[in-house]
């Protein structure tokens, strides 16, 4: 009793400690208490499924305490939101990615935060890129006869999305603009419902992230056209990619990072990016990372800011682009 | 028999002490978080998600699922008991089952309950193992516009879940379709109504509004006339079913089981339609149909076995086609992800223990449930009976923390607190809120069904005549229309010649 009230004690005075004399202190034992790892979408989804294998591995090395808050809405933005207004103390890091990161600063009128100011990149995580599939019994076998059909019949072939604004319906803007087509795009509230009207024939072809996808293209239920990365995937090394299809430079991904409140003292920074850089080469991790369609990054944070700052202007041309298109 | 050797499998993987032992814990858990209001298997499953990453996947699988439908057993408790119902499909079980409570029947309602969910559960088991791939290629045949016509009957029978004024359960109903337009639309990614409030811009949960309109309704409500709730709930009569219950329950529990069956295995919400369409069907074919509202128990029987049979029929989509119906389905197949396996029609080939396993383990999760939950039973009963100025804390504590569990965020807690400001004001202006519950859900299901038929047959409005099963539907929703309207017309009409007598 008294031995934990002493260790209360301590850590009172030492958090008091630390405010006064700025940041220094902190980092000399951090951590030394719980982390939050804010997740801005639902736990079972993608990004919750890499922020618990990251988290985990953190406790299970360095006996670290790393506490998964699962903030979901709004596309992203109040979990992302939520960690820019949290104090810079390290002690709230951030799993963004793609759409709230990249996507969303120009979708939205009013985002309450700037990525670019309000957040400090720590290290990009990992990348998963989306496959475009059609039913299995679909008359159209490769990319080519995809766009040629397209071009023979413009707005004619329905192409879903799970969402307007998604890294997905981008990408099949990427994709029009890059082939010279036009799809009819059919936006769905998720993939449930979209992988169903697909195979049920009501739409011709849907956006696929690989994850919701591999299960049903090993099934023999659909057929995978391209994936959109500059790399094929492991899980179906037979895919092309949509630059070896011949609109070379195409490259569209989901990709997942993590981001702490600006202000973050910088020794913080760089030894969660060390940790996590130590983690993402772990056998296991490479594995579950797969299993999500996905490569392991990695990387100085420095390479992450680059990577930022490179990603906002395409996207946000992207938006615009479809702008038009939207309402 | 093909068959005969899978379900062999099924159980002896099921039966495995270990997996047997997870059944049970899983359960026993969403029992708990079924009566706790506001909690359900959502948030559970979310949170015990990282806890599965070590398990065996048959094991972890097994406990989901038992979670899964272990609330759908306790949910309808607390719909029961206090008028909270914390799914959407609880909303219709607490029309009678609270009545019957307040009449000193909890009890029987309760069993009725269990022992409806019981038989329904095992017969939607056997029909997994049976049908299910030819199942889910009938879900296949579902397009928008199959589900579009398929959510007006369902809208147009929601007019039979009023027993009060027509006009009032009309203008509920369109409440309920106004407060469905919050959120951002599907199709152009404009939010509506959100007013820059980013909470808004996903539309308002279900649980807030429910939570809100029907749990601080009703406890407001009881504030007011404490003396004469503790007077209500102390004459407790008959615990279990009398041979004349049972009669009366039989029939309404087939059809509900068949009604939830069929509905479940549509993934674009069939499950959530189960049980207001079993209790609409019910309260036209009952002899009982006066009594529907002011607690009859066949109104609790057919939901509740219609909820039951929705929630396992929903697994087929889940097992067969890798589609999830519901939040919960989506969560197991994050838990299959998560174990490295690829959901979808080859989990039945390539892993049959696995399939089957779970298919096993649901009926003997089941006969757990009615192990567990009718001893309970007296207990639950008890639990009315203490004085209400102590139940109300708790009962709100819980909701709280339940409504707060959704996405972590206190603003959701201040809505429900709004909401039940409202629910108190329906109460006094006798406006029920199960129409607009209704409206509320199927409002945005309906027209995002609705403007995607219309896209994909280029604005032809032909397309849900031409395809048959939505023209039988829409054919079905006007046949409605028309019996529900035409008796109450006649009453009105009599009402109005009995005044001027």
């Amino acid at each position: 009793m008294s031995h934990k009230a002493k260790r209360t004690a301590m850590t009172v005075l030492f958090a008091s400690l630390a405010i006064a004399s700025g940041s220094t202190l902190a980092q000399a034992d951090y951590p030394n208490k719980p982390i939050r790892l804010i997740v801005p979408f639902p736990a079972g989804g993608g990004t919750d499924i890499f922020a618990r294998v990251i988290s985990n591995k953190l406790s299970e090395r360095l006996k670290w305490v790393v506490i998964v808050d699962n903030k979901p809405g709004a596309g992203g933005n109040i979990g992302v939101d939520a960690a820019a207004k949290s104090p810079a103390d390290g002690y709230t890091i951030v799993l963004g990615q793609t759409s709230n990161l990249a996507i969303n600063p120009t979708l939205y009128k009013k985002l309450p935060y700037d990525p670019l100011k309000d957040l400090v990149p720590i290290v990009l995580v990992a990348d998963s890129p989306l496959t475009l599939v059609v039913p299995a019994q679909s008359s159209y076998k490769t990319i080519k006869e995809f766009v040629a059909a397209a071009k023979q019949k413009p707005g004619d072939i329905s192409l879903g999305s799970p969402g307007n604004g998604t890294v997905a319906h981008l990408t099949i803007e990427m994709f029009q603009s890059a082939s010279g087509t036009k799809y009819q795009h059919i936006p769905y509230k998720g993939a449930a419902q979209a992988i169903t009207d697909l195979m049920g024939g009501s739409t011709d072809s849907y956006m696929s992230s690989v994850t919701t996808a591999i299960g049903h293209i090993k099934g023999g239920k659909l057929r995978a056209l391209a994936v959109t990365g500059k790399k094929r995937v492991d899980s179906m090394p037979d895919v092309p990619t949509i630059d070896e299809a011949g609109y070379q430079g195409f490259d569209a991904s989901t990709w997942f990072g993590l981001l702490a409140p600006a202000g973050t003292p910088p020794a913080i920074v760089e030894r969660i990016n060390t940790e996590v850089n130590k983690i993402l080469v772990l056998p296991d991790v490479k594995e579950k990372i797969a299993v999500e369609g996905g490569g392991p990054l990695g990387g100085t944070s420095q390479d992450f800011a680059r990577f930022l700052a490179t990603e906002l202007p395409k996207w946000a041309r992207l938006v615009k682009e479809s702008g038009a298109k939207i309402d | 028999m093909d068959v005969l050797s899978n379900l062999l499998l099924g159980f002896q993987t099921a039966a495995s002490f270990i997996n047997l032992f997870y059944c049970l814990i899983g359960v026993a858990l969403g029992t708990a978080i079924g009566v706790l209001p506001g909690l359900g298997p959502v948030a559970t499953i979310a949170m015990l998600l990282p806890i599965t990453f070590g398990l065996d996947p048959v094991s972890s699988l097994i406990m989901l699922a038992g979670i899964f439908y272990g609330a759908q057993y306790g949910g309808s408790t607390t719909a029961i008991l206090v008028n909270l119902p914390g799914e959407a499909s609880s909303v219709i079980t607490a029309l009678d089952g609270h009545e019957m409570a307040k009449r000193g029947q909890a009890g029987k309602a309760l069993a009725t309950a269990a022992l409806g969910s019981f038989f329904a559960g095992t017969v939607t088991t056997f029909l997994i193992a049976l049908f299910s791939p030819p199942l889910a290629e009938v879900a296949l045949k579902f397009g928008p516009a199959e589900y579009f016509s398929l959510m007006v009957l369902g809208l147009v029978a929601s007019i039979v879940l009023a027993h009060g004024s027509l006009l009032h359960a009309l203008g509920m109903i369109v409440f309920g379709l106004l407060l469905g337009i919050i959120g951002t639309d599907v199709n152009s990614g404009v939010a509506r109504f959100s007013f820059d409030v980013p909470e808004l811009t996903d539309g308002i949960n279900f649980v807030v509004v429910a939570m809100g309109v029907f749990g601080l309704g009703e406890i407001i409500g009881n504030l007011e006339n404490e003396a004469e709730r503790n007077l209500m709930v102390k004459k407790v009569t008959g615990l279990m079913l009398s041979k004349e219950d049972f009669k009366a329950i039989a029939a309404p529990v087939l059809r509900g089981t068949a009604l939830g069956s069929v509905l479940g295995i549509l993934p674009g919400g069939g499950a959530m339609l189960s049980s207001f369409a079993a209790y609409a069907l019910e309260k036209k074919v009952s002899k009982n149909a006066a009594n529907f509202g002011k607690g009859a128990i066949e109104g609790v029987a057919a939901p509740e076995s219609a909820n039951n049979a929705g929630a396992q029929a929903s697994f087929i989509p889940m097992l067969t086609l890798g589609i999830p119906s519901n939040p919960v389905m989506a969560l197991m197949i994050g838990a299959m992800i998560i174990q490295g396996i690829q959901p979808g029609p080859s989990v039945m080939t390539e892993q049959p223990a696995l399939f089957w396993g779970i298919v096993a383990s649901m009926w003997i999760g089941n006969v757990f449930l009615v192990i567990l939950n009718l001893p309970l039973i007296g207990l639950w009963v008890k639990m009315v009976s203490v004085p209400y100025h102590f139940l109300f804390p708790a009962i709100l504590v819980f909701c709280a923390i339940g409504v707060f569990s959704l996405a972590n965020t206190t603003f959701d807690v201040y809505f429900m607190a709004a909401f039940g400001l409202l629910g108190y004001i329906f109460r006094k202006l006798e406006c029920e809120p199960a129409p607009m519950m209704l409206g509320f859900i199927l409002g945005p299901m309906m027209e995002e069904f609705l403007r995607r038929a219309l896209l994909l047959s280029k604005g032809d409005p032909s397309v849900f005549i031409r395809r048959p099963l939505s023209a039988t539907m829409l054919v079905l929703a006007a046949v409605a229309m028309v019996t529900v309207l035409l008796p109450a017309l006649r009453k009105k009409r009599q009402e109005a010649f009995a005044e001027e007598d």
